[in-house]
């Protein structure tokens, strides 16, 4: 990635974000925030009067690969947009979730009495749920909530009554469109972190695995399996390294989720698949990541997303 | 992108709005393939306007400039519906090796020649008994005085008919020493003891030739690089070629799906499929899929700008590019099948089209490197999979 006119090198990110993720391992979400605050993680995309870098969006995504691939059990993506979008609204919030003292989630679906797909909503002091054509900054503390359907163990999502709550803030329609626009820029590099490792459970077991004899890397049909997996990766990196150049047209930054939401649980998937009946099991833990991805391209809404590709394609809307 | 980059963006874009001839764009409704004769012609005056040898030495006709702006010059070429090159193997695959091994007066000989369309070049790698597996080719050069003499047989050589001269690579040594003792040459298509014998295509159009060399003379001044360099240097540019050869594809699939989507919109019964959410969410993952052929395309040639070795980045797009475009050309025919009869003019001439595309596309997949021997390069080269006991 080119150097931004910040002189600084989001790739520079990359290194520090994986050992806080790593050291993150086991905390509950409130540790994770000291740890990552503490790091400076949070705010690298608030501005500088709530204690943040205020850095542009591509400093996020090697933190958010950093968080796919050590499976880090914090909703970074959903902090790090509040600190950016609640910067000029709600600066106190920022401020504190930057510090790591506050907590915030972002519900992802439902409009109404009833919002859902909120990750690690429970014990959240502010939640953003979409209200009206805009969304609405609400005190967790007064919010009711409960587990929802969801497919992932690390960042579980979580179903909230609203109806009667009070508003701190309100977002405009454009505002929340931002937000959801940013949103699928970030799952892209949570997935293709999250993938990537995957890929890297992938190649060590078959290399290590032997069986008639020989390493299972040097029979052709699982060369091939993960050949195409490495494809689909250096397919999903290409994508979201067009997507953040400056003059990325939407249906680049479109491309980026889509790739991502398509690609990604096909790299988990297959990464099972290598892994044999030891890949089917609670202690391998691909399923984790095969979940994760799942939850984030259900975030991400990517069939109808698909059909605003198609409607901007063919009726040219 | 800079201003210098937008200026030359515009000057190669203008150039294509006011010299291509209509008749040769596949997505008008008055398209004529056009004949050898005339696409030679339309070549050679792009070459003129700068849009053929574009990061060639002047010294050799080229223009002297950057990837970036054969990236541009191809990414205006792929949106429109221009016919293929014929001569891709002279400026994609003989020119880059001849500036590569080739001797100065080879290189003035040969390399004006591709461009200006005065010598069309054909590939002789493959033989019935090495397809993919070019190690054990088997076609023999013997010292001959001071050149050679060949004896042997190529298959797959796409154009050999129209072709002036063939790259050729032959082998020196025995068929036991596979990679070693490869050499590459410009064998005269005229000359004695040469013969073709086209193959006829599953398209029906003109297409790949069997080649027969009868102790074919070849003169000392038309051997490329030392007896033994060939394998090697032809491995060294076919990776970078595999990487930025006919580099408006991502742009030319666009091209097609754009066309695709018109030619459906002026037929009612084609506009209703395109409101079923199947085929829609088809064609948003086709776009998609263009988006990123793209991303293997763009971060190649920063690469190669900035010095970097080209990998195995060439299998990447050359394998994503060639399966995703089966796909979308499966979809298109699929969906323009269902025309009903008495079609319009527009939508008999994108059917005429797909058909082609469909069917031609069958070969995307074998070509310049198989699926297969793809999938062995990206697992050996770039996953570094053991092969081992």
């Amino acid at each position: 990635m080119a150097m931004m006119e910040t002189g600084l090198d989001p790739a520079e990110f990359a290194e520090s974000a994986r050992r806080v993720v790593e050291a993150c391992a086991g905390k509950d979400a409130a540790g994770c925030a000291t740890l990552l605050a503490e790091a400076g993680l949070l705010g690298v995309l608030a501005p500088e009067e709530t204690g943040g870098l205020g850095l542009p969006l591509p400093f996020a995504l090697p933190l958010l690969q950093a968080a796919g691939a050590g499976d880090l059990a914090f909703p970074l993506l959903e902090t790090l947009l509040l600190t950016r979008h609640l910067a000029d609204t709600a600066p106190d919030v920022a401020a504190a979730l930057v510090a790591g003292t506050a907590r915030g989630s972002i519900a992802w679906a439902g409009t109404g009495a009833m919002v859902g797909r909120a990750p690690m909503a429970d014990g959240a002091d502010w939640l953003l749920a979409h209200a009206g054509d805009g969304a609405a900054l609400l005190p967790g503390a007064a919010l009711a909530c409960r587990p929802g359907p969801g497919i992932d163990l690390s960042v579980p999502e979580y179903e909230i009554e609203v109806a009667g709550a009070t508003a701190a803030v309100m977002l405009d329609a454009s505002a929340w469109a931002a937000v959801a626009e940013d949103a699928r820029l970030l799952r892209a590099a949570l997935i293709l972190g999250a993938a990537e490792h995957c890929l890297d459970l992938a190649v060590t077991h078959v290399t290590d695995r032997r069986q008639f004899g020989r390493p299972l890397a040097a029979f052709q049909a699982m060369r091939h399996l993960l050949a195409r997996q490495k494809l689909a990766l250096e397919g999903i990196r290409g994508a979201l390294a067009r997507a953040v150049a400056a003059d990325a047209a939407p249906i680049a930054r479109q491309a980026a989720f889509l790739a991502a939401a398509s690609l990604g649980p096909q790299i988990a998937e297959a990464t099972i698949q290598a892994h044999g009946g030891m890949g089917f099991t609670w202690d391998i833990p691909v399923h984790r990541y095969l979940r994760r991805i799942r939850s984030l391209e259900a975030q991400g809404e990517a069939p109808r997303l698909r059909e605003a590709v198609a409607a901007a394609l063919i009726e040219g809307n | 992108m800079n201003l210098e980059n937008e200026a030359y963006r515009r000057r190669v874009r203008d150039f294509l709005a006011t010299h291509v001839p209509e008749s040769f764009l596949a997505d008008q409704p008055d398209h004529a393939p056009p004949g050898l004769e005339a696409c030679k012609e339309w070549e050679a005056a792009m070459h003129r306007a700068g849009l053929a040898g574009i990061t060639w030495p002047e010294a050799y006709g080229g223009h002297g400039l950057t990837l970036r702006e054969h990236l541009i010059a191809n990414q205006e070429i792929g949106r429109l519906a221009l016919p293929e090159s014929v001569n891709s193997i002279g400026k994609e695959l003989a020119g880059p090796i001849i500036l590569a091994i080739g001797t100065e007066e080879q290189k003035r000989r040969y390399l004006p020649a591709i461009l200006e369309m005065r010598e069309i070049w054909c590939q002789g790698f493959s033989e019935p008994e090495a397809g993919s597996d070019l190690a054990g080719l088997r076609t023999r050069a013997v010292r001959d005085g001071n050149g050679w003499r060949i004896t042997g047989q190529k298959i797959w050589t796409s154009g050999a008919p129209r072709a002036q001269r063939c790259l050729l690579l032959a082998r020196t040594g025995s068929v036991e020493d596979r990679h070693r003792g490869l050499a590459l040459f410009a064998v005269r298509m005229d000359s004695p003891g040469l013969r073709v014998r086209a193959i006829r295509q599953m398209t029906d159009k003109p297409g790949f030739a069997e080649v027969f060399f009868d102790e074919v003379r070849v003169e000392p001044e038309d051997a490329l690089g030392a007896p033994d360099e060939g394998w090697s240097a032809a491995i060294r540019v076919l990776a970078i070629e595999r990487a930025t050869n006919r580099m408006y594809r991502a742009w030319r699939f666009e091209n097609e799906l754009r066309h695709l989507i018109s030619a459906c919109r002026q037929d009612p019964a084609l506009s209703a499929l395109l409101q079923e959410g199947s085929y829609r969410q088809r064609l948003a993952a086709t776009q998609v899929d263009i988006e990123l052929v793209k991303g293997h395309v763009e971060p190649t040639v920063e690469a190669l700008l900035d010095g970097q070795s080209i990998g195995a980045r060439g299998s990447l797009m050359k394998l994503h590019w060639s399966e995703a475009h089966q796909r979308f050309a499966a979809l298109a025919w699929e969906i323009l099948s269902q025309a009903p009869p008495g079609a319009s003019a527009a939508v008999r001439a994108a059917q005429r089209r797909f058909q082609d595309i469909y069917l031609a596309a069958r070969a995307e997949t074998i070509y310049a490197g198989a699926t297969e021997v793809q999938l062995d390069i990206i697992a050996d080269r770039v996953l570094q999979l053991p092969r081992g006991k």
